[in-house]
């Protein structure tokens, strides 16, 4: 309990489109659902906010179903629900094994995919995958849903294109064709933040995504573009190096981040050839 | 290590507003989404306390809390209930587990109001009487703690691990506490507290 | 004072020696002891307290009426508060007091003023509210920067920030440079280890309640409850005897917790503002802040040897920073571990505007361990020495030489230059070892009673505190052997001032002085016993003895215990003892070695300990099952600190930069090793039950041994903890 939240009002919509008309009328309004980032924000005394909207309780948003040959996973998803989902774990093994490699179990029973979104730290677990696999992320507000491609949800360091009345209500996720590949990097091996995270696609058009690299998950065009063309690894990797952004942080050092990322397209490539 | 910029601190560490505030301001308009019901939205709870119920250990229990309470401060001042310990208060040491619809959750950073409903476990119920559950004697049995004061929440954690994993590996032990710290390091003879309740049934 | 007997020393090498002990005490135990309790696997007492939540800590006590405190912090490194107002916190809901605490702050986290509400978010809140007028001065927090002549002055005035500097041991430079020019092999290497925090998970906090007689009771999670008291009485200028500290359980004590800390004086002075029960309770934020540490080092090493491998000279200079306290110093495994004949040691502690140094775990010690240690295997290197033969070349401790022996067994020693590896040539494999020393051999004057019931019921009442390391099983233990029953038959109480005095849980101390006493006094005890009996039994009190929860006689009459104790005249029986002097005895300190084996991953450059082998004496082992735990959790720390931890601090602004668990990062489940001890059995004759602490030696030793390990793996060496990867990375890069 602490006093940055002095003064916290709680909405309780009993539906999706109730949660919509709050965060109309009663706006500003955070959504809060399993709290996993919030509250660290509201620990640290950095959350302004006053005014929440509770959709934990909104099971409809936790459905995960197949979409054609894809997935749509509901923003309530937690990661517990993403790892245990037989589907997620035949068409997008990556968000699987991101899922576990988030916070304790405490955490993955608790944080949800929407929130990882929402939450926007370019060192979000489950980001570089919903990269890869160029989600769409579906936005529903009283006027009506719309559909961002991920690669454009983000618009620089925490911030996103999403409107103070919109609720990110699912992920939609293509068929993903080739193999993947996820890895973090760790400041410790568990309930740690990344010091660099990747998930990776191997296919005609390979699809690479990073996190912690940059103020934002970010892909890796030119990378991608050099291995597509048939680029040694080892160019590749100097590509990449010279692509990304990394800043030194308490976290780890710009030098670290951009040599283990390297290493980690190395592997990438070799474990999926 | 100490940082020799100014803003050695990085944009990273310190967390500003989440993105979901980030967008534009306010916008008005007409519902087109879902049932068609537009009416204005209902008030919410708080900031002053609101009365409500929570079913702790199968029992029912009637609780006034600001909405701002966690889970955890109702349970240990509300309910005196303390054996789930505030040890880091954001969800990084895991003393606070508890477990809510089966699954182990921090309770200090999930707020009271949204266990309502849902049935909430705590290592004070885990016990018939006299008779320890199965986790709580291994963990005697093989000193499993050394102060003691994660012990609740390794308990807890440990119960969920067994019920969803009857029979875990060594590395489902360790991936299913490691939501728990213990500075004491007790943490092997934790393991193999799990790994002797898991045979225990 | 009676003279007697004792076998002593350890299997394979034991001696005769002859000691002076109390007429009073019983014969001390030794190598030819037969005990049917003591030495045996004993689960705690308090177990099902603990695993079912209801062993209340200080954190979970609940009294009629109590408030909740909450502290302001200096937001600053250096700053005077002109002025504190506190008028607009007085008046928020639920405040009852509010004072002033220190208006000069000299780091970031420092108490400035506290208030009590009667919730803690209303106690938080009001925090909020208090208006202070700050006057921003210099800081510097970068130890380095500290050392300057034109830094600012941490504590005012023409203080330098530096102190000591004086050379402890009697060697000239000039002969150190001697002796360094004539060696075979020498180093020349600086070594360098961050501040890290205690981090308990119980953080420090106290109850306080003024009692109607003027009296104070404080509930304390504290390692010193004599401590506490004595404090608060001199703080309140009060008798001791008003004073009562408690303390049944407690969260994690680790050196941070011996003394009063400053959130006691705090809670009795809102206390008795307020005229309630006040709680107050450190936040993690500012146990990082404000709740003790383990000082910095920089140690430049010189060291040099001969062909035969034999240490000519050893030459440390080292600074590092306690905060605005000193207490940096970790000279203390370069002055006693090896033999060498040119010493030369010199020290500075440097103040900064940082949070004061607390003891912690083995103080000094494990930063110099890591830097002796990792000197050592350097110099085998260049000797072409094996590690371990270069080290028994320079060690005259002959417990230490055979625990070298048992290790190097059980670690696959012998097979370390073709050590597994499941990663091809992404991973590197490594084993390392270091030495461990330590004291450990307990202090006098810990007093305790033993209160035999008519009934048979036995209480033994010392005022220790079973800090987490398994005191109050221990004692149990020792007053059933000398009784013959079992130990959960004993009622031990401990963790309250009102009981007969001990001293605080540090310095590996509880166990040695607390077990003389309770032997003591059990066995004076028991004497009352069989005294009340003996007629019963046709015997002479004297051919009495206790065992299988029978009083027997020589001749072989027996009665059970209970009804012994029923022949006391009166409710019971009452005897107190005082631990006496250490006797000469075999050895005054532990010994000890350690055992890692790593792997590195080449492409991350994490560091996974997959193995500890460690092999330790503590004198008599009353308990394996807690010596070992005490083991398994030294280990884990060292790791922890090898390769995890460091405080952080923000040179611009002063402030602490990962004051939380997130970024201050503590080994959790997926870091753990398996862990292999050794408990190598001393019978040391030092006092009547020949127990050694056990609380600090194995955390002296592991750093190191990863350390060696780590540069066993991948052929560079990383002088600077803890071993991050990216700091293996670039060695890597440096081909």
């Amino acid at each position: 309990m602490r006093s940055a939240v002095a003064g916290l009002e709680l909405l309780e919509p009993r539906s999706v489109n109730e949660a919509l008309r709050m965060m109309r009328d009663r706006g500003p309004a955070t959504p809060l659902a399993g709290a996993t980032d919030l509250y660290v924000h509201l620990n640290s005394g950095t959350l302004k906010p006053r005014r929440f909207v509770n959709r934990w309780a909104l099971d409809e948003l936790r459905r995960i179903a197949s979409k054609r040959d894809g997935l749509s996973i509901g923003a309530l998803a937690t990661f517990t629900d993403c790892l245990r989902s037989p589907l997620v774990r035949r068409r997008l093994p990556m968000l699987a094994a991101a899922a576990r490699e988030v916070g304790g179990v405490q955490i993955q029973n608790r944080g949800t995919l929407g929130g990882n979104v929402a939450n926007a730290s370019p060192a979000g677990d489950a980001l570089p995958v919903l990269a890869a696999a160029e989600a769409l992320v579906v936005l529903r507000s009283t006027e009506g849903e719309r559909r961002v491609p991920f690669s454009a949800f983000y618009t620089g360091y925490r911030s996103t294109v999403m409107r103070a009345d919109e609720l990110i209500v699912a992920l939609e996720i293509p068929p993903v064709a080739g193999k993947q590949w996820f890895r973090k990097v760790g400041t410790r091996l568990a309930q740690a933040i990344s010091k660099v995270v990747i998930a990776a696609v191997r296919d005609a058009r390979p699809r690479i995504a990073l996190g912690s690299v940059g103020p934002t998950v970010v892909r890796v065009p030119r990378t991608e573009e050099a291995l597509a063309s048939g680029a040694s690894i080892e160019q590749a990797r100097r590509i990449l190096e010279a692509e990304i952004k990394p800043i030194d942080d308490i976290r780890s050092t710009a030098a670290y981040r951009r040599r283990v990322a390297g290493n980690l397209l190395a592997c990438f490539w070799k474990e999926t050839s | 290590m100490s940082a020799s910029k100014p803003d050695g601190l990085s944009r990273r560490d310190f967390l500003g507003v989440t993105g979901a505030l980030a967008g534009a301001g306010l916008l008005a308009g007409k519902s087109t989404a879902g049932d068609g019901d537009n009416r204005p939205a209902a008030g919410g709870l708080g900031p002053d306390p609101v009365k409500f119920g929570l079913r702790v250990n199968g029992k029912d229990h009637e609780v006034a809390a600001e909405p701002r309470a966690t889970l955890l401060d109702v349970l240990r001042d509300s309910l005196d209930l303390t054996g789930a310990k505030k040890a880091c208060d954001r969800g990084e040491c895991g003393a606070c587990t508890v477990l809510v619809d089966g699954k182990a959750v921090y309770a200090c950073m999930m707020l009271a109001l949204q266990a309502r409903g849902r049935e909430i476990r705590t290592v004070e119920g885990l016990a018939k009487g006299e008779d320890l559950h199965a986790v709580q004697a291994a963990f005697i049995e093989h000193d499993g703690y050394q102060c003691g004061f994660c012990t609740p929440g390794q308990v807890m954690a440990t119960v969920a691990l067994l019920e969803k994993t009857p029979s875990p590996s060594g590395d489902q032990i360790r991936a299913g506490l490691c939501g728990n710290l213990c500075r004491c390091a007790a943490y092997n003879r934790i393991f193999d507290a799990a790994a002797a309740a898991s045979k225990a049934k | 004072m009676a003279k007697r007997t004792l076998r002593v020393g350890y299997p394979g090498n034991y001696r005769e020696i002859e000691v002076d002990s109390p007429d009073a005490e019983p014969a001390p135990w030794d190598a030819d002891s037969k005990l049917a309790v003591v030495g045996k696997r004993s689960p705690r007492l308090e177990g099902a307290d603990k695993v079912t939540g209801k062993a209340k800590y200080t954190a979970d006590v609940k009294l009629q009426g109590m408030l909740v405190a909450r502290v302001l912090r200096s937001p600053y490194a250096r700053a005077t508060a002109r002025s504190i107002g506190l008028a607009k916190a007085l008046k928020m809901p639920g405040v009852k007091a509010a004072i002033e605490v220190e208006k000069e702050a000299r780091y970031h986290g420092q108490a400035i003023a506290a208030v009590a509400a009667e919730t803690e978010a209303q106690a938080e809140d009001a925090v909020a509210a208090i208006e202070v007028d700050w006057a921003v001065g210099e800081h510097v927090v970068d130890v380095e920067a500290a050392r300057k002549p034109n830094a600012p002055r941490v504590h005012g005035g023409k203080n330098p920030n530096e102190r000591g500097g004086e050379a402890q041991n009697t060697a000239t430079e000039e002969a150190c440079v001697t002796a360094l020019k004539k060696s075979h092999a020498t180093v020349d290497i600086t070594f360098t280890t961050p501040v890290v925090t205690h981090s308990c998970l119980e953080s420090h906090g106290s109850v306080a309640r003024w009692e109607s007689d003027g009296s104070l009771t404080v509930w304390d999670s504290t390692q010193s409850i004599f401590g506490v008291r004595d404090g608060l009485a001199r703080g309140f200028q009060l008798p001791a005897e008003k004073v009562r500290v408690v303390k049944e359980h407690m969260g994690g004590g680790f050196g941070s917790k011996l003394g009063m800390g400053q959130h006691s004086m705090i809670a009795a002075r809102l206390a008795r503002e307020a005229k309630a029960p006040v709680k107050l309770m450190l936040t993690r934020k500012e146990e990082h802040l404000a709740g003790g540490n383990r000082p910095s080092s920089v140690q430049r090493v010189r060291a040099g040897a001969d062909k035969d491998g034999k240490l000519t000279c050893l030459w440390l200079q080292s600074h590092g920073t306690g905060g605005i306290n000193g207490g940096a110093n970790c000279a203390g495994p370069l002055m006693s571990l090896y033999n060498c004949p040119v010493r030369r040691l010199w020290h500075a502690d440097v103040i900064t505007n940082a949070s004061p140094a607390a003891a912690f775990r083995a103080p000094g010690h494990v930063q110099g361990m890591f830097a002796l240690e990792s000197t050592m295997d350097e110099l085998a290197g260049k000797l072409g020495l094996d590690p371990i033969e270069f080290r028994k070349r320079n060690d005259q401790n002959e417990m230490r030489q055979a625990e070298y022996g048992e290790g190097a067994k059980m670690a696959g020693w012998e097979a370390r230059a073709h050590l597994p590896n499941s990663g091809g040539r992404h991973k590197a494999r490594g084993l390392g070892v270091s030495a461990s020393i330590w004291g450990g051999g307990g202090a006098p004057g810990a007093q305790a009673r033993c209160v035999i019931s008519r009934d048979g019921a036995v209480e033994i009442q010392c005022g220790t505190q079973d800090i987490g390391t398994g005191t109050r099983t221990i004692i149990a233990m020792i007053a059933a052997e000398e009784l013959g029953l079992k130990p959960e038959q004993v009622l031990v109480k401990l963790g309250d001032t009102t009981l007969p005095f001990s001293h605080g849980s540090g310095g590996s101390m509880t166990a040695p002085s607390v077990t003389p006493a309770v032997r003591a006094a059990t066995a004076a005890a028991r004497g009352r016993v069989f005294e009340a009996c003996a007629k019963s039994l046709k015997a002479d009190a004297d051919n009495l003895t206790a065992k299988g929860g029978n009083v027997v006689a020589k001749g072989g009459a027996s009665i059970p215990w209970a009804e012994a104790c029923s022949k006391i005249a009166g409710a019971n029986v009452s005897e107190q003892a005082t631990r006496a002097q250490n006797f000469r005895g075999y050895k005054d300190g532990t010994a000890g070695c350690q055992f890692a084996e790593v792997e590195v991953d080449l492409e991350t450059g994490h560091v996974q300990v997959l193995r500890v082998v460690a092999v330790h004496d503590c004198g008599r082992v009353v308990n394996p099952l807690l010596a070992e735990s005490q083991i398994n959790g030294g280990i884990i720390q060292g790791l922890s600190y090898a390769l995890l931890e460091q405080r952080i601090l923000d040179d611009a602004t002063g402030r602490m930069m990962n004051a939380n668990f997130s970024d201050y990062r503590i080994a959790g489940p997926k870091e753990i090793p398996e862990i292999s001890v050794v408990l190598f059995d001393v019978s040391n004759g030092r006092t009547n039950t020949g127990v050694m602490g056990i609380g600090e030696p194995p955390i002296v030793p592991t750093p190191a041994a990863i350390a060696n390990a780590v540069a066993h793996a991948i052929g560079k060496r990383i002088t600077d903890l803890p071993i991050t990867p990216d700091k293996i990375l670039a060695a890597l890069g440096k081909k």
